[in-house]
């Protein structure tokens, strides 16, 4: 009988249904997770960097930052240089938790999974 | 719906050194030393047609002068746009200040020992004195390594230790080198390093730019777009 302690198997499926439930969904959409995980090593970052590196077209990325600027989890500057819209978006201290949180769930979560 | 297009890789550590390795992958830097070993060749070739130290320095302040100018409008107006904006936490900045620190020390130390080189008498012959004709060739590489080394590695571009190097024997050769019959053989020495480091610089200008497409941000009654429903969950 294989013993599940000895093999670090401790959690049962009801304890991981729990943490699941608490996963953040505004967060869990990969494009705005790759996008807050752009803006977390960071202080800010323009609309065509984020474009660029993400690889999401500019309407998708418009509307995935609307999301989270209306959540509070970034906040968004606009001015103009050299008569250019610019556009900066920073995570929050709110987004910056979020994004922790998340990030320690998703450990717990994966670390919590029984073995097959 | 997930983009298939999306960069998945969530390593925020290597994501933010990725930002910070793209703002230099434009390659002005490359053709900025590149021109600076061909302004020391034109430099010595005006020298040695009879112009002295003047026309050296001349030549010297004149390329580079402008040089550095038209690197910075070109990555403002050029190259920067294309990848747009990032503004770096403070370990980034305080690692910019930190170069700036050395590269600043560097330049003074240069003007010292050039200053300390014309009052030749002050200088202890016993420091120097043992390393012979390689002491100059070996303190010119050291003013030119250690700045160059710095920028290598603080701005995560290990291609400058390829310029830093070619600068730094052409400046050796050119100094500890007995001279070799070859009419103006600074001025080879250096042109020839010039190149090379501005056919590097041309060649990763030229990827940049056809594989990071100029788009502005869209405009829109509020500088973007909204988009109502669509597929995001």
């Amino acid at each position: 009988m294989i013993d599940r302690q000895q093999q670090g198997c401790s959690r049962s499926d009801g304890s991981s249904r729990s943490v699941v439930s608490e996963i953040d969904r505004l967060v869990h959409e990969p494009a705005r997770l790759i996008i807050m995980a752009y803006l977390y090593g960071v202080d800010g970052a323009d609309y065509v960097f984020l474009m660029k590196s993400t690889g999401l077209t500019w309407g998708n990325l418009s509307s995935h930052l609307n999301r989270l600027e209306d959540a509070a989890y970034i906040e968004v500057t606009k001015e103009f240089v050299d008569r250019k819209p610019h556009t900066m978006a920073k995570l929050t201290r709110k987004g910056r938790e979020a994004f922790d949180a998340y990030r320690r769930l998703m450990r717990e979560l994966f670390e919590g999974l029984p073995c097959a | 719906m997930t983009d298939s297009r999306l960069n998945l890789d969530l390593n925020v550590a290597r994501l933010e050194r990725g930002m910070w390795r793209m703002q230099q992958q434009d390659g002005l830097l490359d053709l900025l030393l590149g021109v600076a070993m061909l302004a020391l060749g034109l430099a010595a070739l005006a020298e040695g047609l009879g112009g002295g130290t003047v026309a050296r320095l001349a030549t010297l302040c004149g390329i580079q002068f402008p040089a550095a100018l038209a690197m910075g409008w070109a990555r403002r107006r050029w190259t920067r746009p294309r990848i747009g904006a990032v503004r770096f936490s403070g370990r980034r900045r305080r690692d910019i200040g930190r170069m700036r620190w050395i590269l600043g020390g560097s330049v003074v130390g240069t003007a010292a020992l050039v200053l300390l080189t014309m009052w030749a008498n002050r200088i202890r012959p016993d420091v120097l004195g043992d390393l012979g004709t390689w002491a100059p060739a070996l303190t010119s590489v050291a003013v030119i390594l250690v700045p160059l080394g710095t920028m290598a590695m603080i701005l995560d571009v290990p291609r400058l230790w390829l310029h830093a190097i070619l600068l730094s024997s052409a400046v050796a050769a050119s100094v500890a080198v007995a001279v070799p019959p070859i009419p103006f053989f600074e001025t080879v020495l250096f042109g020839v390093a010039g190149v090379f480091s501005c056919g590097v610089g041309g060649m990763v200008l030229i990827r940049f730019l056809r594989s990071v497409r100029q788009t502005g941000e869209s405009p829109g009654p509020q500088g973007m777009e909204r988009v109502e429903g669509g597929s995001n969950r």
